[in-house]
This record gives C-alpha cells, sequence and structure tokens, in this order.
C-alpha cells in the first residue's frame, strides 16, 4: 500500500475512534458494575481502545525512518 | 506530619536536580534540550507530567463532586484520545526536523517555515502572553493548596515561595535532563498517591460497592453523564487539548528525545496514564457527596482534602499534599525552562547576541532567565485575584486555537506567511472578543458551543483562505 494510501486509511480509522469517543446510550446508564457506573466504564474502556489502536497505528503507519529510530 | 512530609519531599526533588546537575556538560543545547538524550520511559514520563496540572488531582475531583463521572468524559478520556494523536501527527515531526536544524525553541521553527522574522517576534509575543496566566495557576494552586492542607496555618504566599525556591534550584542546577528526571519522579509520585487515597478512602467507606451504592441513593444523577453534560458539550471539549501541539514546554519536551522510536511508548501508553490518574481523582470527588453534601461552587475543589482528613488523617494527608505538589511542580518547571529558553534563543541571541554569546554564556542566561520568570510569576500571585484560574482555562484556549500554524507549518507546503499572520490575528482578536463575551454573559458558548471550537475553525479558515489567496513568491519549506 502507497505512503499517502496509508496516511488516508490511518485519518480514517482515527476519526471513527474519535466518533466513538460520544457515548451516546452508556453515558446514560447509571447502573453499577463492579462498584463503578456503566457510564464511567465506557470511557475507561475507551482509553483502552485508544492504546490497541495507537499499537496498531504506531507498528503500521510510524511517520518516521528507520534511521529516525536508532 | 503534613508539612513535614512537604519539605521532605520538596528536598528530595530539589535533590534530584542537583544530582543532574553533575552531567550537565555545560552547552547550551545539554541544558536547554538535554543534549536530545532522553529515552522511551522518561520521555512518556515527563510529558504526561508536564500535560497533568493540580487540576487533575483536586479540580477533578472538585468538578465531579458537582457535574458526576461525566467528567471524565469531558476532560479524561477526550485527552486520552487527542493527545496521543497530536504527540504522533505533531511530535514526530517536529523532533526530525529540530533534530536536522538544531532548533531548540518553537519560534526558531516557525521564524525558519515562514521566513519572516516579524512573525516569529509576534508568536512569541502571543505564546508568552498566553503562558503567563498558566503560570500563575501553578503558583497560586501551591499557596491554596497548603493553605487549605494544613487548615491555614501556612499562609498562602508561603505555598508558592517554596514551590518556587525549590524549582529554581533544580530547573537552574540540572536543566533540561534535571527536569525530566525530576517530572518523571513525580508524575510516579502523583500516579501512585492518586491510587493510594482512593483505595484507603474507598475500603474505609466500606468498599468501592458500598460507597457508590451510597451515591446512587443521594444523587444517582452522579453516575451518568446526563443532560448537563450534552454530546455537543463533550465534542466541544475535545478541542481543548489540540492546545499541546502549541504548548512551548510540549515543543521542547518533544526536542529531547534520543530517537524517533522513544515517541512510541508515548504515543501508545499515553491513555493509560490518563486512566490511572484520573479514575481515583473523579470517583473520589463522586463520593464526596457521601460525606460531604452542599459543597457549593470552588469550595468543592477542597472535598479530596477533606475526605482524606475524614478517612485518613496523618501520613495520608502529607502524602496527599505532596502529590498535589509533584502535580503542580512537573508542570511549572518546564513553563518557566521553556520560556527562558524562548527568551534567551528568540530575544537576546536572535536580536544582538548569535555570534557572541558562548556557550556558557547560553546557559547562564538561560539560568538568569528562569529565575526572571518565577520571580516575576510569585510577585504577580501575590496581586492577582483567584479570578485569574478563569483566565487560565483560556489559556488552554488560544493554545488550541493555535493549532492550525502547526499542522499547515508541518504538512500543508502552500500554507504562506500571510495564511500565518492571518491565523495569528484571528486568535488574537477572536480570543479578546470571546474573553470579554464570557465575561458578561455566565456560560458563555456559541450556539451551543464552546469558543475554543469556532476560534480554532476560524483560524484555520484563516490559514486557508490566507495562503490560497496570497500564496509565498517561493516555497521555503
Amino acid at each position: 500500500m502507497s505512503t499517502k494510501a496509508k496516511s488516508w486509511t490511518t485519518g480514517l480509522v482515527l476519526m471513527v475512534v474519535y466518533l466513538l469517543h460520544v457515548d451516546f446510550g452508556a453515558g446514560q446508564n447509571g447502573s453499577l458494575v463492579w462498584g463503578m457506573p456503566v457510564s464511567l466504564w465506557y470511557h475507561v474502556g475507551y482509553c483502552f481502545l485508544v492504546v490497541f489502536v495507537m499499537v496498531g497505528v504506531v507498528r503500521w503507519a510510524w511517520p518516521l525512518d528507520e534511521g529516525d529510530d536508532r | 506530619m503534613i508539612l513535614g512530609a512537604i519539605i521532605g519531599y520538596l528536598i528530595l526533588v530539589a535533590s534530584i536536580g542537583l544530582v543532574a546537575n553533575r552531567l550537565l556538560r555545560g552547552t547550551g543545547e545539554d541544558y536547554f534540550v538535554a543534549s536530545r538524550s532522553i529515552g522511551a520511559f522518561v520521555l512518556l514520563m515527563s510529558l504526561f507530567g508536564t500535560h497533568m496540572t493540580a487540576f487533575a488531582i483536586l479540580g477533578a475531583s472538585g468538578e465531579a463532586y458537582h457535574s458526576g463521572v461525566g467528567v471524565f468524559a469531558l476532560m479524561a478520556s477526550s485527552s486520552a484520545f487527542v493527545v496521543p494523536v497530536v504527540f504522533f501527527v505533531v511530535g514526530t515531526r517536529i523532533w526530525r526536523i529540530g533534530k536536522e536544524q538544531g532548533f531548540l525553541t518553537q519560534v526558531q521553527f516557525f521564524r525558519h517555515r515562514y521566513g519572516d522574522d516579524r512573525f516569529g517576534l509576534a508568536l512569541f509575543l502571543v505564546l508568552v502572553a498566553l503562558m503567563i496566566p498558566y503560570l500563575l495557576i501553578g503558583v497560586m494552586g501551591a499557596g491554596i493548596t497548603l493553605s487549605e492542607i494544613t487548615e491555614q496555618q501556612v499562609p498562602q504566599w508561603m505555598g508558592g515561595l517554596l514551590v518556587c525556591v525549590v524549582i529554581a534550584i533544580y530547573v537552574c542546577s540540572g536543566g533540561l535532563r534535571g527536569t525530566a528526571w525530576v517530572n518523571t519522579f513525580q508524575t510516579l509520585v502523583f500516579g501512585l498517591i492518586g491510587v493510594a487515597t482512593f483505595w484507603v478512602v474507598s475500603q474505609r467507606m466500606g468498599g468501592l460497592e458500598s460507597a457508590m451504592q451510597k451515591v446512587a441513593g443521594v444523587s444517582p444523577d452522579l453516575l451518568i453523564r446526563g443532560e448537563k453534560l450534552s454530546w455537543v458539550k463533550v465534542i466541544s471539549y475535545t478541542f481543548v487539548p489540540l492546545s499541546v501541539g502549541m504548548f512551548p514546554h510540549m515543543f521542547m519536551h518533544w526536542l529531547t528525545a534520543k530517537s524517533g522510536k522513544a515517541f512510541k511508548s508515548t504515543v501508545i501508553f499515553y491513555p493509560v496514564c490518563i486512566a490511572v490518574v484520573w479514575i481515583p481523582s473523579v470517583l473520589l470527588g463522586v463520593l464526596g457527596v457521601v460525606d460531604f453534601p452542599g459543597l457549593q461552587g470552588p469550595a468543592a475543589n477542597s472535598v479530596l482534602v477533606r475526605m482524606v482528613s475524614l478517612h485518613a488523617p496523618g501520613l495520608l494527608g502529607g502524602l496527599l499534599a505532596a502529590g498535589v505538589f509533584a502535580a503542580i511542580m512537573s508542570s511549572l518547571d518546564s513553563q518557566s525552562l521553556s520560556l527562558g529558553t524562548m527568551f534567551t534563543h528568540d530575544v537576546v541571541r536572535h536580536y544582538g547576541l548569535h555570534d557572541k554569546m558562548s556557550e556558557k554564556q547560553q546557559v547562564m542566561v538561560g539560568r538568569a532567565f528562569v529565575l526572571l520568570v518565577l520571580t516575576v510569576t510569585y510577585l504577580l500571585s501575590l496581586v492577582v485575584q483567584r479570578s485569574i484560574f478563569k483566565l487560565g482555562i483560556w489559556s488552554f484556549t488560544g493554545f488550541a486555537a493555535l493549532i492550525p500554524l502547526v499542522i499547515a507549518a508541518l504538512y500543508w507546503k502552500r500554507s504562506s506567511r500571510v495564511g500565518a499572520w492571518l491565523c495569528l490575528l484571528t486568535v488574537v482578536v477572536g480570543w479578546v472578543y470571546f474573553y470579554i463575551q464570557a465575561g458578561k454573559i455566565p456560560g458563555y458558548t456559541v450556539f451551543g458551543l464552546m469558543p475554543v471550537v469556532v476560534l480554532t475553525v476560524t483560524s484555520s479558515l484563516s490559514m486557508v483562505l490566507g495562503s490560497f489567496f496570497f500564496p509565498n513568491a517561493q516555497s521555503d519549506h
């Protein structure tokens, strides 16, 4: 895949993750699960989703050359 | 006990700076950017510690006391996404260009990129103006925290003075290497103390499940985001962390990286650090309604201190105070050093002594400016009103709205100096206008959006239109 295509795909993935930040349904759910409300669990889960996505982005579309990484 | 813990802590961090002094090579590059030698772990910790202020501990719990767990969505998980993306998109490229061109400050980069000396000076003035309230928050926050934690036994001026003196010692002696080391230590301190405080308090309240059931009985609306924090507001808040892309102290820390690889851990693990610090703060704020109902306005910022005093007085109170001081100092040190660096290189060297300063003189001037910045900030903190905290929030708005400048400079070859000027002027004029409007109308928004959104969109448009209609005669990128 070309660098340009990689950049566009990465941008698209990041845009989807950004939109997932809005918690439409879960934000109104105050039921407690292991002591924390579902509304908070959603955003804690979101933080870990970002971790996994960034692992992929770093591996797949790292913007620096190998020489820069040494 | 509390004062003893704080003084012990301050001596410890000053000592770390003094140890870093032994490694100082006496060159400007070593003092200002640690010879670009900082590895992955210290880079992550120093960037995170620099970004997090006392607000993440005291302010977050105070906000959660009033608005509930939705505060985490508003301020924490938005940063958990936006900040690593900014590091990935902006930080890595700035590091590479900085290394290639030998840049030490933001202004040097923009001056070179747009080939305009006056633009560099204007940007310098705007950055300094936006930084002043941000610095004041730290110094004033230290004074207020120490006074509240010791139940007014220690006056407010003392807390600010202690913080300024200790920062002066380790920043002047250790330069950016000392600052990065101290920040790493302080980030670990406030992260661990936050988790420990949360654990002890929730256990004393009968366990988290039981304590939260009590919250559900008293104020169930605190367990949901609710209508008060609409999704429009949540989206608006995602613009605020864009400010990290234009903070001079973040820029300075990016330049310290040993290699591009060092950024990878920061980009990946930043959201984990956010979660570790913010979850305890937000939950403790929410739990505060059980023991301390009816706190009004800013009084809620002391809810964490009150919870600790009630459930775990003594040592934990002292440790919490040390944690708050750690959060304050880990930002204030980098901010004062970045301003010292900018004064040295963007004013003194650029306008008069470019080839006449030895490496040793650069370090001396840098130290003198750090001392000057801290002295002026401390003196200002004695005379300004507490409403400066509101101005601090506006500081973030200004930095966030400047983000199109750096994005265009890095990614858009056709971006021109006229576009850059228009972008900067739009931010200045728009910022002043919105600030005045917000002073007149409490809770001011523009069609439900926070001013930061409108300002960022308009500054982006200014950059695009200015560059489109007034291109550079010859691209210099």
